[in-house]
């Protein structure tokens, strides 16, 4: 009888310590796999959080977690519309060298960063300790799994949910209405940087966009993501359409920026300039969460007639009122389609 | 005695007419280079049309007809281009050439004096700081800005340079000290910027850095030319002045040549042409070495020669590296600075390594 009861209790008591351990394990470990395809595990829920890449901020604000964003770059203190919602972030520098003592003093639990461009002195944080996670959230092709990778880390994999659902929806829409589309129906399209005459070429941004959209980017062939290209070339291959990239501000709005490629020396026998089918573009609206917004524009750009009856603005305005606000009224493209 | 004065008469005139050949066979190498360059490109033309279309705008230059691609690729894109490339060549060597006469020292080139260190960071402010004028500046005029802030900054060097001439005299030694010190400040301008500016301004101010053509347009050469061919005509003009400098300053005036305003006025000058140019083509370095290295080392040291065969040899390197750089992996164009260096450090080389050379003292 004794002996029984000493076995009994014993086994209860093993059972207790196994579930026990089981459960601390699973409870507060999560893994993700972050943009670098590296797969990361955590103590558990990242509750401090610096961020060196502004794309994964404005996410985390998005998703609902923006105070607990407490560094950010001096860049992105310089977007009123996001630190808005950044109560607590402070700057720790710049993305490529932010400054180790300040992220140490701030103790948090991950680093955010570019999965393309590791910080110059990304070693000495590692060496102190400091988690690096690679999440881009730039991307139109790899938003999705950024976003999902966030939200486990940051344990709201709903709202990560709600985001992707708004996304997909857009992008199925516009996958829905060009699938009929061919290759030789594509337009060909010249798309320009910043600078004149820097295409973007295989693998840009703007080139992700356009194979979604159906459209043909003439500057794909040449071997290099940003390539310079002749002004000869750009004639000699005479685009059906001209998008430019660009990063508008006060005094230069996208308006402006389409007068004076409309304008330049050289291209008034472009069909793309004859026609008026030029189309100037934010660069927020190339990259990041709001690309979204940007890919539909595209999509109207090149295919008008299939995309009559959506407005661009219409997935900006909903961005802003389910995710993001303030982000509904900047200076986004132009024409307004 | 008779013999002796027969013999260096006679020498006398075979060193000119062996100049005169060698300047003749530049300019030719130059027309022929320009021909080349004006066909070749991206956008194929044949070489009868090319012809036709120049023919035609010289003999109806105001033809009311939409001009078509391809005039607008041979008047519009590459013979303003061409002509650019032709003055930057030339204006730089030219530069090189007499600041090597006036300062003594062969290793002396248009950015010896800082100037390309200022100009650089003149563009640099335009680049990051541009935005701003644009409101108060006609649309057509917003590319200005960079040349603009380029120029006045590379005359910031010339102005340091008179300021310490007027303090300090006006030896090699203290002028070449001078643009080093010009040359620091300006660089931490330059590296400072491009710390703070943004990843696309960042890689406008690397693209400018590294020099070329991108800029060629009408308004450029209407600009550039007047300034360039009025610098190297006066810099011809004082060929015998610098020939008599390199006999040393002591001889040179008792000779009746005022050294230090000519090292002054001649430097100044030289800046001038050089400055107009880089305004418009960003940093082109080598040809102001090279050029009249290469000049030297055929006709020998009379300026008088040696000017007008450094401009050729200058217009003929730029035109035929900046020709390579638009055609050698077209479309994509590499930036002329580039094949520039590759040349330059090969020339280099080859002098190092055939270990002779002339130099001008």
């Amino acid at each position: 009888m004794k002996k029984n009861l000493f076995v009994t209790t014993f086994s209860v008591l093993l059972l207790f310590l196994s579930v026990g351990t089981l459960c601390s394990a699973d409870i507060t470990d999560i893994t993700f796999t972050d943009t670098s395809g590296n797969t990361i595990t955590l103590p558990g829920i990242a509750e401090r959080v610096v961020s060196l890449n502004s794309d994964v901020t404005e996410v985390m604000i998005a998703l609902g977690v923006g105070d607990r964003v407490i560094g950010v770059t001096d860049s992105t203190l310089r977007d009123d519309t996001l630190m808005a919602h950044l109560p607590q972030a402070v700057s720790v520098g710049t993305w490529d060298t932010p400054s180790l003592e300040k992220v140490l003093e701030l103790q948090p639990d991950v680093v955010i960063i570019y999965s393309s461009s590791r910080p110059k002195n990304a070693d000495i944080f590692e060496n102190a300790g400091i988690k690096l996670v690679a999440l881009d959230c730039y991307r139109i092709t790899t938003l999705e799994d950024d976003i999902t990778a966030l939200g486990i880390m940051m344990g709201v994999e709903a709202a990560a949910a709600e985001y992707i659902e708004f996304f997909n929806k857009w992008k199925n829409i516009i996958r829905e209405r060009v699938a009929d589309i061919s290759d030789a129906q594509k337009p060909t399209v010249y798309v320009e940087g910043y600078t004149e005459y820097s295409a973007q070429g295989a693998g840009s941004g703007m080139d992700l966009m356009l194979d979604i959209a159906k459209g043909e980017n003439i500057a794909a062939s040449l071997g290099e993501q940003w390539p310079k290209v002749t002004p000869e070339w750009v004639l000699m291959q005479n685009p059906d359409i001209i998008i430019k990239v660009c990063t508008p501000t006060r005094e230069v709005t996208t308006e402006h920026i389409w007068n004076s490629v409309m304008t330049r020396e050289g291209l008034e026998v472009l069909q793309a300039v004859q026609h008026e089918d030029v189309y100037i573009i934010n660069g927020r609206l190339a990259y990041g969460p709001r690309s979204i917004a940007g890919l539909i524009y595209i999509a109207k750009a090149l295919h008008s007639s299939v995309f009559e009856d959506i407005d661009p603005s219409d997935v900006l305005y909903e961005y802003n009122d389910r995710f993001v606000s303030g982000t509904s009224e900047l200076d986004y493209y132009s024409p307004y389609l | 005695m008779l013999d002796s004065d027969h013999n260096s008469t006679t020498h006398y005139f075979h060193s000119r007419k062996r100049s005169f050949t060698v300047l003749f066979l530049f300019i030719l190498l130059l027309f022929i280079s320009f021909v080349y360059a004006l066909h070749a490109g991206s956008y194929a033309i044949p070489p009868e049309r090319v012809f036709e279309i120049l023919l035609q705008a010289i003999t109806n230059p105001d033809s009311s007809s939409p001009p078509s691609a391809e005039q607008i690729v041979i008047l519009g894109f590459r013979l303003p281009r061409i002509i650019l490339a032709i003055l930057t060549g030339m204006s730089l060597a030219v530069a090189g050439c007499v600041m090597q006469s006036l300062l003594g020292n062969p290793l002396v080139s248009p950015f010896t004096l800082g100037l390309s260190s200022a100009a650089s960071f003149g563009a640099a402010v335009g680049i990051v700081f541009g935005t701003s004028f644009i409101p108060f500046i006609p649309a057509l005029y917003e590319n200005a800005i960079i040349i603009c802030f380029a120029f006045i900054f590379g005359w910031f060097s010339i102005l340091f340079i008179y300021a310490i001439s007027k303090m300090k005299g006006t030896s090699g030694a203290t002028l070449i000290l001078s643009g080093v010190v010009i040359g620091y400040i300006f660089t931490a301008g330059v590296m400072s910027l491009k710390y703070i500016t943004n990843d696309e301004k960042l890689r406008e101010i690397t693209l400018w850095l590294m020099g070329g053509m991108w800029g060629a347009n009408w308004n450029a050469v209407l600009i550039v030319a007047p300034i360039a061919i009025l610098c190297i005509l006066w810099l011809e003009l004082k060929a015998w002045d610098l020939n008599t400098l390199s006999a040393g300053d002591d001889v040179a005036k008792s000779l009746g040549v005022d050294v230090e305003r000519l090292r002054l006025t001649g430097l100044l000058v030289s800046t001038i042409a050089a400055s107009a140019c880089l305004a418009f083509t960003g940093i082109i370095g080598f040809i102001g070495l090279m050029g009249p290295h290469i000049s030297r080392m055929l006709i020998g040291n009379d300026n008088r020669y040696l000017i007008p065969c450094s401009a050729c040899i200058g217009a003929v390197i730029l035109l035929l590296s900046d020709t390579v750089a638009r055609t050698i992996i077209a479309p994509v164009e590499i930036p002329v600075g580039v094949i520039m260096y590759v040349i330059g450090g090969a020339f280099f080389m080859f002098l190092i390594l055939r270990g002779h050379h002339r130099v001008i003292i």
